[in-house]
């Protein structure tokens, strides 16, 4: 069942990549290209577009995903007037790099610790490539690369492939992408029947936002109108150093899971904390009917889903907490990359392994950099200054409240279980402003 | 909430147990950095008083504004207890560092002048043994200047209102060492006790 469409929403325009779910199973790459020259640069745009489909043809059945973005460096790069860029929010031109302090990327996660070229200047166009099985992928893969062939002024600088493991589930064991947003106007429905829809100016530049207003565009207009922000980041998952961790605080294996879950906030299933708060539930994990068909409401004190688990950091729902949530709702996508740690290992192998984590919404600092800081980093708004997201958060020996009865757990002394390996801001233009882009004579 | 005006005494608008009182000096002119130099040493010494001293004086918080394009300044400030013992016991963090900043007002001559007749600034110090009783005798002349630059809100509300400051930290120092309990492993049998059953209930979060 589909909602009615907005006519006003420019659903031809806009890229499908942006606002449509993952493939799911998914196999895909992510590309950085550097542009040395832009008339190349240029053609590259022109080589692309043939192959990205707006929201209004993206068929749900058909398993492929591509998408474009553009960096601030990208943008120069490719000869956009000084007049347009300078019409970009601050913190896309400064990049995520620069922003490293204020999003809580210090220690092991700040940018002089990076993959290379991840937060320099040589990131200028991405390419997110994603099919429903390997040997599509690799022909999207190609497609994108023939692009790209005989065009000496653009260079590939980075590549990560990533791809849904035997199991389904991200490094640390869990379901992931269940919670989605219905957008206002665009025929997608999201995941969560109690949440009423987002303003489409939330993820869509150009039209009017949760704040009633239609923020400021890039310019000129056929640049910014239909265009988003995406923020991805290479997150490096310390899977062995979590299952110690839940190992070392726990007296069996039940224990263990029981623990995990109330770090996340749901069950490895999938299947919410709010809904089956003493144990997994696989049938609910499993059904994308119920799966997210819940609120906090009715749980104010945490004791079916701590207040300060990661779900529930990510979208707080109908609880109570510093902040209107409505305000500060992300459309989220996690692909895996890396080899999976085979269940029991509780020994590191040193293998690279995390989730390739993007952020689409039209709003940088608001949505993305807003949740770092204040939800992700911080636990004032949940009355706990003294926590971070457990999951995610950079802990530094901090703890972590599980209201419980008789008496709550509190945890002390968690680890980074994650590390920020690198990202930058992108710019994903509508299908117009991409022609203009190619367009440019400057 | 209640709503006390009185200009001759100087309150300002209650919402339960806090007070507000909002004052509006003339900047000198040229004094602009001097002033906000000044108003960011005087929320430094309130930061390093004991937490205790300030419940003594009342404040809840304070904060000055310059506006008007450097012309004017605000200062307010939020406080429990009655306004004349509130404004004894502030002045008594040091007369000194009320004048730094006040000097940059046009009111600041005003406020000189009562310092001088009142046996000048040596006076207020905290060296003066008697100082205590030397502000209750004088204080009147600087309570009429800051009375002069008054203007009570028109309407005020704090979400605290129910708790003084005391009562936060009686909640706090009980709320550190319920924890402390709660740490320990014995705590869910100790709290089985049926007059701890309140202290139970609370443990769970």
């Amino acid at each position: 069942m589909t909602m009615d469409t907005d006519t006003s929403l420019e659903l031809g325009d806009i890229q499908a990549a942006a606002l449509m779910p993952r493939p799911n199973p998914y196999a895909g790459a992510y590309l950085a290209l550097r542009i040395d020259d832009r008339r190349a640069g240029r053609e590259l745009l022109r080589r692309l577009i043939p192959l990205l489909e707006p929201v209004a043809s993206f068929d749900p059945g058909r398993p492929v995903s591509l998408g474009v973005g553009l960096s601030y460096a990208g943008l120069q790069a490719i000869g956009v007037p000084a007049a347009s860029l300078a019409s970009f929010p601050a913190e896309f031109q400064q990049g995520m790099a620069a922003r490293a302090a204020y999003l809580g990327d210090v220690g092991e996660s700040a940018p002089q610790n990076w993959e290379k070229p991840l937060g320099s200047n040589d990131v200028h166009l991405m390419v997110a490539a994603l099919a429903r099985d390997t040997s599509l992928m690799e022909t999207l893969v190609m497609l994108a690369q023939d692009a790209i062939r005989d065009l000496p002024g653009v260079t590939p600088v980075w590549r990560l492939d990533v791809h849904v493991p035997p199991d389904g589930r991200e490094q640390f064991g869990f379901k992931d992408s269940i919670s989605q947003p219905t957008v206002e106007g665009t025929g997608i429905l999201g995941s969560n029947p109690h949440e009423a829809p987002l303003k489409a100016g939330e993820f869509v530049l150009g039209y009017q936002d949760e704040t009633g207003d239609v923020a400021p565009i890039p310019q000129p207009d056929v640049l910014g109108r239909n265009g988003t922000y995406v923020a991805f980041r290479k997150l490096h998952q310390r899977v062995a150093a979590f299952r110690q961790y839940l190992h070392r605080n726990a007296a069996d294996e039940a224990e263990a899971e029981w623990l995990a879950g109330k770090f996340v906030g749901r069950w490895p299933s999938g299947a919410p904390l709010a809904l089956a708060p003493d144990k997994d539930d696989p049938d609910l994990g499993a059904d994308p009917a119920r799966n997210n068909a819940f609120m906090y409401g009715d749980d104010p004190r945490g004791l079916k889903c701590p207040v300060g688990a990661h779900a529930r950091r990510m979208n707080a729902r109908d609880a109570v907490i510093t902040g209107q949530v409505r305000l500060h709702r992300m459309i989220r996508r996690g692909t895996n990359y890396g080899p999976s740690l085979p269940p029991g290992v509780l020994d590191d192998d040193g293998a690279d392994r995390g989730l390739m984590f993007a952020f689409v919404g039209a709003h940088l600092d608001r949505q993305f950099e807003f949740v770092q800081r204040q939800w992700v980093n911080d636990g004032k708004f949940i009355g706990a200054p003294a926590e971070r997201d457990p999951l995610i958060g950079m802990q530094d020996g901090g703890e972590f409240t599980i209201p419980s009865r008789p008496i709550r757990r509190r945890l002390r002394g968690l680890p980074d279980f994650v590390v920020n390996r690198g990202g930058e801001y992108c710019f994903m233009p509508g299908l117009r402003a991409l022609r203009w882009l190619a367009e440019l004579d400057t | 909430m209640t709503t006390t005006t009185n200009v001759k005494s100087g309150l300002g608008l209650s919402d339960g147990v806090v007070s507000e009182l909002a004052t509006y000096w003339n900047v000198l002119p040229g004094h602009e950095d001097e002033l906000r130099a000044a108003t960011e040493r005087f929320a430094d010494t309130l930061r390093q008083v004991p937490v205790e001293k300030n419940i003594h004086t009342g404040l809840r918080d304070q904060r000055h504004v310059i506006f008007d394009n450097g012309q004017r300044l605000m200062w307010a400030t939020t406080f429990e207890n009655e306004w004349d013992p509130y404004f004894d016991d502030f002045v008594l963090i040091g007369i000194d560092h009320f004048l730094d900043w006040m000097q940059h007002t046009t009111q600041g001559a005003a406020v000189s002048e009562w310092v001088e007749s009142s046996g000048g600034v040596e006076k207020f110090s905290q060296e003066n043994p008697d100082v205590q009783a030397h502000v209750q005798r004088t204080v009147g002349g600087l309570k009429k200047i800051v009375q002069s630059v008054q203007s009570p809100a028109t309407g005020y509300f704090n979400n605290l209102n129910a708790w003084t400051m005391p009562q936060i930290l009686k909640a706090q120092r009980l709320q550190e060492a319920f924890q402390q309990v709660l740490d320990d492993p014995g705590a869910a049998e100790a709290l089985q006790h049926p007059a701890l059953k309140p202290l139970l209930e609370q443990a769970a979060d």
